[in-house]
């Protein structure tokens, strides 16, 4: 077990592009850290300047006390899984989870106890004398995982391992993973763009953008309170919906397009102009009862558990989002009355973007 | 367009492209079946029927006796198989140590390096015999194998460079990290993690320095023509007078001179047809 801390750390490439904005962070014993954005955000740089494959052109980053800086990869105690899985296709299974204890030189019968040991957890104890190609993608990650816990490790790091499997097993896999991860307390830190498998498995969740950390807390907190639009916009599957809206003069509530108006309990001066973000999941369908919102439905998709429609909210071309439980059929231009509760509504100041 | 048609597109390209293959192959390769048929048959009858068969009548193996008892030909050959198989060693493990630290590392004069390494594709060798004969008798290495091998090592190095780099670009970063991660030093990755992953780029570079060495005339004939030096191109050419050619010998020959080749050959082959990166990832 170990703690990792980043002061200040910075990443710079030699055209001068900065890929990393002085990111500040300390990650606890056992603690799993999910660090979660879009393509290009730096979240994978980042993992890697912690494994030491990216060097750090400013700050510092420290395991257990210990600056690394300076230090080799192979000197980190870190293990680190890749996408790709990136198993030695030469070798037999046995030797990919094997190879790294060798080469740090422990003996042969230790290194059997603790193949066979990984491979027991794994599942993958029929599969050891087979060359990685022979396997399935599951199989194969779990090899990669294998690999990495034989060393026992201070430091986890994963780099999107499950974005290469098919949607069922990369359910089984994350579920593998935060067992795993739990029953053998190592500190991990775990790079993804789906944000299902960021709040799923993260004690706590770092969402990353342009380089810069945007907030880093607990999953559910990151989903309640989001402190920027980007924050809002990302976490939550679908995504939030965000309406420009005006601030009555009353303070009472904001006015959204023309016609639609929500309740509010802010304390917002009036007439200022915000974006107003609503989760789908948060209207509240009020039949035929007449609820304050009343929008014509465009689209709807089932998906057998729940119904998400699209509706127009009279606010140009944009859709806003409603997810309903169960199935519903509504025909194409049905007006739908819709409720929401004040302190599910969620403001931000249209200029910076942060919350309000 | 429908799917039957696109297939049957599909199967006419075939035609067309395997028909031009095998006519190929057929020219190519005639010529060598032509040197191995006479080679069994009579002086005679390889004047009166070049193109036939030898039969119970015109059956010889005289050509043989003569090369396997008048000539030296174990040293011929010994000598051709030693020079080429030292060249091949020398220059696939120094073009690989070359390509790897090209495509590996980020070094000032990386590129103008490789750019450097790639003109000697261009520039033929031999355009630089007479100072290379020069440099050769300076270091008092002329009737020797070892001028050979230095010569050929020159020669192949460019192109195996450049294919191998071009190769070990293709190797998943990740796999090299994986293995950085695992604690494995720069020579090991080299040697446990990339070698192995390039075999099939190693044969086929393997096969292109071989095959111009082994068939070599011009250096053998300017840097090692002494007693017990000659290669077994430069031996057969004994048999070549300026008035009498003993067909029967250099034919003989020739087809010896085919079978360790061809056995490299097959040992590399088998390699180029295996694709060995699959497994490592997705």
């Amino acid at each position: 077990m170990a703690t990792v801390t980043l002061n200040q750390a910075e990443k710079t490439y030699a055209n001068g592009y900065k890929a990393i904005h002085g990111i500040n962070l300390e990650i606890q014993h056992g603690e799993f850290t999910v660090l979660v954005g879009p393509s290009g955000c730096g979240k994978s740089t980042l993992l890697r300047m912690i494994a030491g494959l990216e060097s750090i052109s400013d700050g510092e980053i420290s395991i257990d006390d210990k600056v690394v800086n300076k230090v080799a990869p192979a000197d980190r105690d870190i293990a680190m899984v890749f996408q790709n899985y990136a198993l030695y296709p030469h070798m037999s299974n046995y030797n990919n989870m094997a190879y790294g204890l060798r080469n740090h030189g422990h003996s042969k019968s230790e290194i059997d106890s603790k193949v066979r040991e990984a491979a027991r957890i794994l599942q993958l104890e029929d599969h050891l004398e087979r060359k990685p190609s022979q396997l399935s993608g599951g199989q194969r990650q779990r090899v990669a995982m294998g690999r990495a816990i034989v060393r026992q490790p201070k430091v986890f790091l994963f780099d999107e391992p499950l974005s290469n499997l098919d949607a069922k097993l990369r359910v089984d896999m994350r579920l593998e993973i935060k067992n795993l991860q739990q029953r053998l307390g190592i500190t991990s830190v775990y790079v993804t763009h789906d944000q299902v498998e960021a709040m799923t498995l993260a004690d706590r969740l770092i969402v990353m953008n342009g380089g810069v950390a945007e907030q880093i807390g607990s999953p559910i907190d990151i989903y309640e309170k989001p402190e920027t639009l980007f924050v809002a916009g990302f976490i939550g599957s679908p995504a939030m919906n965000f309406l420009p809206g005006k601030v009555s003069d009353d303070r009472t509530h904001v006015v959204v397009g023309d016609k639609v108006k929500l309740d509010l309990d802010h304390d917002v001066e009036a007439g200022r102009n915000v974006t107003v973000g609503i989760r789908p999941e948060h209207f509240r369908l009020c039949g035929d009862d007449a609820g304050p919102v009343s929008a014509s439905v465009r689209m709807v998709e089932s998906l057998g558990a729940e119904t998400l429609v699209y509706l127009d909210f009279g606010i140009g071309n944009e859709n806003v989002t409603l997810r309903v439980q169960g199935t519903h059929q509504f025909a194409k231009g049905t007006v739908l009355k819709l409720s929401i509760t004040p302190d599910m509504i969620h403001l931000f100041d249209t200029e910076t973007g942060k919350r309000i | 367009m429908s799917f039957k048609n696109i297939r049957r597109e599909d199967a006419s390209r075939a035609v067309i492209v395997h028909g031009i293959l095998l006519t190929y192959t057929l020219v190519a390769l005639y010529p060598i079946f032509l040197v191995v048929i006479n080679a069994f048959k009579t002086r005679k009858a390889i004047f009166r029927d070049p193109m036939g068969f030898p039969n119970a009548e015109t059956f010889s193996l005289e050509g043989f006796t003569k090369v396997l008892a008048k000539s030296n030909f174990e040293v011929f050959f010994y000598n051709s198989f030693t020079v080429t198989v030292i060249t091949i060693a020398i220059v696939l493990l120094l073009a690989a140590m070359a390509a790897w630290a090209l495509s590996e590392y980020k070094f000032p004069g990386n590129t103008v390096l490789a750019l450097y390494l790639a003109i000697g594709i261009m520039v033929p060798i031999r355009l630089g015999s007479v100072s290379i004969l020069n440099l050769i008798v300076d270091l008092g290495l002329i009737n020797t194998l070892t001028a050979l091998v230095l010569v050929y090592v020159a020669q192949g190095l460019p192109l195996a460079i450049f294919i191998l780099t071009e190769f070990m670009h293709q190797i998943p970063k990740d796999l090299k990290e994986a293995a950085r991660c695992d604690g494995v030093g720069e020579f090991k990755i080299f040697f446990a993690v990339i070698l192995p992953l390039i075999r099939p780029a190693v044969a086929t570079v393997a096969v292109f320095t071989m095959i111009p060495i082994w068939n070599d005339l011009w250096f053998p004939l300017i840097l090692a023509p002494g007693d017990g030096k000659q290669t077994i191109t430069l031996g057969v050419q004994q048999f070549i007078g300026q008035y009498v050619t003993d067909w029967n010998a250099v034919l003989a020959s020739l087809s010896l001179a085919i079978i360790p080749i061809l056995i490299l050959y097959l040992i590399f082959s088998r390699q180029l047809i295996r694709g060995l990166t699959s497994g490592a990832v997705k």
